[in-house]
């Protein structure tokens, strides 16, 4: 028996609401062969006060039930046209039976139908030319925590969860702005999953702001579950190594690069909001580094860039300098390293990619596993194997020094895709390293920076500040200026309001002063 | 946002790489006092000469070298002079490729065939140079945000190690010496002549005149730096009879009580590779588009291919001692022809050209 | 273009395959080679190579896992002997850890760029070893006990002598070069081994050997020209503006010798060019008497002082000249200050130095040693 769709996803499938000679009943048709055999659609017949038939549609599971007995039928079924009841003028049509907030007349039956699935109540009246969609969801998510991507010290705890309206809850109550736009998109034939995108009128650029929608526009694809799988639809160039969006799950990230001039994308079913554009120094730059003192923030960006370099060259320069060139190493240290690896039967090479390669298993390994078994696990690999490995003399404890090292320098890096793409890039110049030591190093440097410069996200470079070169904002990315010196947003925004800051500190302390003078 | 015109600090980055070879650290085995000041004194001459150019494309509003030299030369003799900067620019970038695979060889991997280390070297410079000079530029920019760190440590505790009485001999260049000295001094100082084919494409105002005219300064300041370096630690009698003086010089350096490294060439030789890298694939590029504007062919791609065989080819004539003798001073001519004559003879007849609105 | 970037990348790739690799030499299966010495043999060369190996252990790193064993081999050239060297050793051989060249009694009057131009040819020899001349057999000194490495040791000697002497750098393989290059003069550093009996048991079993240094040998463009004592080596700091260290040793009118502590010294060089130049060297000294021989505690007055420094730095001036470039500070300041005059007449500049007017007036000044 063949099973055939009950409902064409493209865009000749919509169905307009019957109207005329026995319309209620073939509109209640219509919704009675969407629903199927599905058991968690409901559709609820009953009657208004002046005898009317209607219908309520809705999905079992993601209604407030209690909103669709109270405001929806019981509400509704005082109703008539011919009745004072339940109206506070004779004018007050069917509509105003519904208390609900978000309140829409359609003509579009299967559009009614859709929004039923997404969680809002569709209601069918006999005589009326449209449907009316109420939005009573009730959808059971997990409640606003902690962003399970890392920590911070000084830096509001909460993150983005599944809910799309509740995200956008926690970015408008950061900016009471009017200018503030969500502007909402659906992507999926199948799962229509909900988009917003958002910017500020004003200060975000049109041309990013088109480019983004237009993009987003132009997906056509069954379903989207994560903004990950949006983010690999709209990026400029799949096959390169770098990351071309940004993202975070922390509303007080988005908020500020919002105001940057910067454009979110929210998607419904994910607590990872995606940032255009993607640029380097963005990356490199973690939220709280505006919540801390400019020195020491300062002191932390410096190290992290510095942590960048390390995590990515420090495994390449030890094969380079065990392998090929010892004399770059003083003869005390080199005794050191020569006797460290005495019994090692691995090349250095075969050393780094067993010890990195095994650092990459056990990285997997405590993302999957069941969290109660987290921390044996943990246990078991990184001290009980390590140091087995290290007895049997596979390898050699300098060269564990190092990689571990060169593995907690990459967690220094705040954006995660710009680490996995640097752990890759790593194994690039490890390969180049070992095979020419130095010169090869060299080579795939400049490789890496090649590829690096060639890499735009919407228009802009994603080397930006530094590529192309703008001095102002490169100081900003290197080191963490006071707040008062934070005047402008970054030009390669190209925002349409550089100004950020109007009045310094200063000046209201000069204010100050002459008023307690 | 996207730009197609070059920015000051992407004009001066490129321009500086391309002027680099003081760096790569050999001197063709003539270092005198007459051969330094004069590699400065020809820096100093680019810088004017490119400050000149830009007056001129200013006057002109041409962003292309070939149309610029067939708007104020005519188009016969201005496709001649890109064919000889192409050629001039393909020897060049033999010579930097042969030097460096020398120094590759001599000082990190001795039993690697040079030709390999060629190979490689040009290969890394063909992939840097897609898809053309914005990216190079960015890659440029990159690398003088980054070298400079790297330089100056060199630079700061060579002096430091050195013996600065040394110094003393520079100051006296002899008379005779000058002349000797101008062939090796102009290839050393060379490299800046190709600004001709992207000149135009800088953002308007003073700043990219400042830019370009800064950068071979910002070269003579290094190469004085190293050269002072070197020659406090062994003398010009060993700059003379070392084939890469300024690295050997570098290897003398003794940190003392600071267990850094053994080896203070290395980060010499890291610079040098990088800048040569860069080099080679910039003067590739250049020379496939002056050679593609002479024949006027614009698949630039193409030329570039054909021209990394031939330019394998020459490097390893030049490092085999066949045509050292005639390309040293072709090169030095040709620079001479270029950042002496042509520069300023495209700013003076820029000047009875009609001033036409610059579109940028 | 997209196909070309791979086409490109895959190239590299397979080049960089296909020739790399060929240079990897891992560490811990080398011998590296930390002190050269050279002794003479007959017709042929002796040569000793002082060789640190990493060896395993159980404990904590540090000179327990390292055997430093003298490998002596006899052969005509430094090329043949590291031939043999290789030959006869499992490992391969590094010279990037190379501290110190010394040169046995027999050989240190040859032509040194001649004896060690393989070292100086070789790009990967260290050029910071530091050269050294021996008043023994370099056999002996390489294989006498001592506590770690003495190639370590004997360049952490000169290294201390080179930073309290003020003379300039110690003489190293580069430095040898840059001299031959250049024609010019250098001294080496002249070590012997010493038993030290330090034993508090005073049991010759606990008997230790050191380094210690002897004094100067001096080279000229020619080769050896002679050898200054310890003390000698000493008193010629005082030609080097700036030292601020140091003993001076002073005959009272008994002939008693007092000792003094230098707190600073200063000496102002004039150069006149022209045949025969004019050098005036002008020593001002303060220092501070330490102890007298005779435990008296009467020193010399000031200008007594000064009047037996200018005896023995008179003596020393005088050996310069027939030691040609005796004083290589000297002749640098020609060098430097009149280039052109020195470059004319360096070829004959032993001869034109013999000759020199050299002038000499020191002054000295005692202060209380509890100032």
């Amino acid at each position: 028996m063949t099973q055939q769709a009950v409902f064409d996803n493209s865009s000749g499938g919509e169905q307009k609401v019957f109207t005329g000679e026995g319309s209620f009943e073939k509109n209640l048709a219509y919704c009675r062969r969407l629903k199927g055999k599905n058991v968690d659609v409901l559709i609820r017949e009953y009657t208004l006060a002046d005898g009317r038939r209607c219908a309520a549609v809705a999905v079992d599971g993601m209604t407030n039930k209690q909103n669709l007995e109270m405001s929806v039928i019981l509400a509704s079924r005082r109703f008539s046209p011919l009745s004072t009841d339940n109206k506070f003028s004779s004018a007050d049509g069917f509509d105003q039976q519904f208390a609900s907030v978000e309140l829409t007349a359609t003509d579009s039956l299967s559009g009614g139908y859709i929004s039923a699935l997404s969680g809002d109540v569709m209601v069918i009246a006999e005589g009326e030319r449209e449907v009316l969609v109420c939005g009573y969801r009730f959808i059971s998510s997990r409640s606003v925590g902690d962003s399970p991507f890392g920590g911070s010290v000084r830096a509001p705890h909460e993150a983005f969860i599944e809910t799309l309206r509740l995200n956008t809850a926690l970015i408008r109550r950061r900016i009471a702005d009017p200018n503030l736009v969500f502007e909402p998109m659906t992507v999926g034939r199948h799962s229509r999953t909900a988009v917003n995108l958002c910017y500020i009128l004003g200060v975000t650029s049109p041309r990013l702001i088109d480019e983004a929608r237009r993009r987003i526009d132009a997906i056509d694809i069954d379903i989207i579950n994560d903004s990950g799988e949006l983010e690999q639809l709209i990026e400029d160039d799949p096959s390169s190594l770098f990351p071309q969006t940004d993202g975070s799950e922390l509303p007080d990230v988005v908020a500020a690069e919002l105001c940057a001039g910067r454009v979110a994308i929210i998607v419904n079913g994910s607590p990872y909001v995606l940032l255009l554009p993607a640029t380097l120094s963005r990356m490199m730059k973690a939220g709280e580094d505006d919540y801390q003192r400019w020195s020491y923030s300062s002191f932390v960006r410096l190290l992290r860039w510095a942590a960048m370099a390390i995590s990515i060259l420090a495994p390449s320069l030890y094969v380079a300098m065990v392998s090929f060139h010892p004399g770059m190493l003083p003869t005390s240290l080199l005794i050191l390293t020569a006797v460290n690896r005495l019994n090692v039967p691995f090349s250095a090479f075969a050393e780094v990619l067993i010890v990195e390669l095994a650092l990459e298993l056990l990285r997997e390994a405590s993302i999957r596993m069941p969290k109660n078994i987290g921390s044996a696990l943990s246990i078991v690999g990184g001290i009980i194997i390590g140091d087995a490995a290290l007895n049997a003399g596979l390898v050699s404890p300098l060269l564990i020094v190092i990689v571990g090292i060169s593995t907690m320098a990459g967690f220094v890096i705040p954006s995660y895709p710009l680490a996995s793409s640097y752990r890759l890039i790593k194994y690039m110049l490890l390969g180049f390293s070992a095979l020419l030591g130095l010169f090869g190093l060299v080579c795939g440097v400049i490789l890496w920076l090649s590829m690096m410069v060639s890499v735009r996200s919407f228009g802009t470079d994603f080397a930006a500040p530094f590529f192309p070169f703008d001095a102002h904002d490169a100081g900003k990315s290197i080191i963490e200026p006071p707040i008062s010196a934070r005047t402008s947003r970054p030009a390669y925004l190209d925002p349409l309001d550089r100004i950020r800051l109007q009045t310094t500190n200063r000046e209201r302390r000069k204010g100050s002063d002459r008023t307690d003078a | 946002m996207h730009k197609r015109t070059l920015s000051p600090f992407q004009i001066f980055s490129v321009i500086a790489m391309a002027s680099m070879l003081g760096v790569p650290v050999t001197a063709w085995g003539s270092f005198s006092p007459a051969y330094f000041w004069t590699v400065i004194l020809i820096f100093l001459l680019q810088s004017g000469g490119l400050v000149l150019l830009c007056f001129s494309f200013g006057r002109t509003g041409k962003t292309d070298g070939s149309e610029q030299l067939s708007c104020l030369i005519t188009a016969i003799p201005g496709r001649i002079l890109m064919g000889t900067l192409g050629i001039s620019l393909t020897l060049r970038s033999s010579l930097t490729l042969a030097a460096q695979a020398g120094c590759v060889s001599l000082y990190l991997l001795e039993d690697t065939p040079p030709f390999a280390v060629m190979l490689v070297l040009m290969i890394t410079g063909f992939f840097a140079l897609l898809p053309g000079v914005r990216r190079l530029s960015g890659v440029s920019t990159l690398l003088v945000l980054i070298l400079p760190i790297l330089l100056l440590l060199v630079v700061g505790v060579g002096l430091a190690a050195s013996d600065l009485g040394e110094l003393r001999t520079l100051a006296q260049p002899a008379k005779n010496e000058f002349a000797d000295a101008l062939v090796p001094a102009a290839v050393t100082a060379s490299g800046a002549e190709c600004a001709l084919l992207f000149l135009g494409h800088r953002q308007s105002g003073r700043r990219s005149i400042i830019a370009a005219s800064a950068a071979p300064a910002a070269c003579a300041v290094i190469f004085a730096a190293l050269s002072c370096t070197a020659v406090g630690t062994i003398g010009i009698g060993g700059m003379n009879a070392r084939r890469f003086p300024i690295v050997e010089a570098a290897r003398q350096i003794n940190l003392g009580g600071i267990e850094l490294t053994e080896r203070f060439d290395l980060p010499l030789i890291t610079v040098s590779l990088f800048a040569s890298i860069v080099q080679i694939a910039l003067f590739t590029l250049c020379a496939a588009l002056s050679l593609g504007s002479a024949i006027g062919c614009r698949r630039t791609g193409v030329i570039a291919l054909w021209l990394l065989p031939l330019q394998l080819v020459l490097a390893l004539l030049i490092r085999s001692g066949t045509f050292g003798g005639v390309i040293l001073p072709l090169c030095g001519a040709l620079l001479t022809l270029f950042s002496v004559i042509l520069f300023p003879l495209l700013a003076v007849i820029s000047l009875l050209h009609r001033k036409e609105h610059t579109v940028q | 273009m997209k196909k070309l970037w791979l086409i490109t990348a895959l190239a590299l790739a397979a080049i960089t395959l296909a020739t790399g690799g060929t240079d990897t030499a891992d560490i811990n299966r080398m011998i590296f080679v930390t002190g050269i010495g050279i002794d003479r043999g007959g017709e042929d060369y002796s040569y000793t190579f002082y060789t640190a190996v990493p060896t395993g252990s159980d404990t904590a790193v540090g000179d327990n896992n390292v055997e430093y064993t003298p490998v002596t081999v006899t052969a005509e050239s430094m090329a043949q002997a590291v031939r043999r060297l290789e030959m006869n050793s499992s490992r391969g051989i590094s010279f990037e850890h190379l501290n110190c060249c010394a040169l046995g009694v027999s050989v240190t009057d040859e032509d040194l760029p001649a004896l060690l131009d393989y070292l100086l040819r070789d790009p990967g020899v260290r050029r910071q070893c530091a050269l050294l001349a021996l008043d023994c057999a370099a056999k002996d000194f390489f294989g006498m006990e001592y506590t770690g490495s003495i190639a370590s040791g004997a360049a952490s000697l000169l290294e201390r002598q080179d930073d309290s002497s003020g003379r300039g750098s110690i003489m190293t393989l580069g430095r040898l070069s840059s001299a031959a290059e250049n024609s010019s003069g250098f001294c080496l550093y002249i070590l012997d081994t010493a038993q030290d009996k330090s034993s508090p048991s005073g049991s010759d079993a606990d008997t230790a050997s050191s380094i210690e240094l002897r004094g100067l040998a001096v080279y000229s463009a020619d080769g050896l020209t002679g050898r200054l004592t310890a003390q000698q080596a000493e008193l010629a700091r005082l030609f080097t503006d700036g030292q601020t260290s140091g003993v001076l040793v002073a005959a009272d009118e008994h002939g008693s010798r007092c000792f003094y502590e230098i707190r600073s010294s200063v000496c102002k060089t004039d150069f006149l060019t022209g045949i025969p130049p004019v050098g005036r060297f002008s020593i001002e000294i303060d220092c501070v008497p330490v102890e007298t021989e005779n435990g008296s505690g009467e020193f010399p007055s000031d200008e007594q002082l000064a009047q037996s420094l200018y005896s023995q730095l008179d003596e020393l001036l005088k050996l310069s000249r027939t030691q040609g470039s005796a004083f290589t500070f000297l002749e640098t300041e020609a060098r430097q200050s009149e280039r052109l005059w020195y470059e004319q007449h360096s070829g004959d500049w032993e001869n034109i130095y013999r000759d020199a007017l050299l002038e000499l007036d020191v002054k000295c000044r005692t202060a209380d040693s509890s100032e």
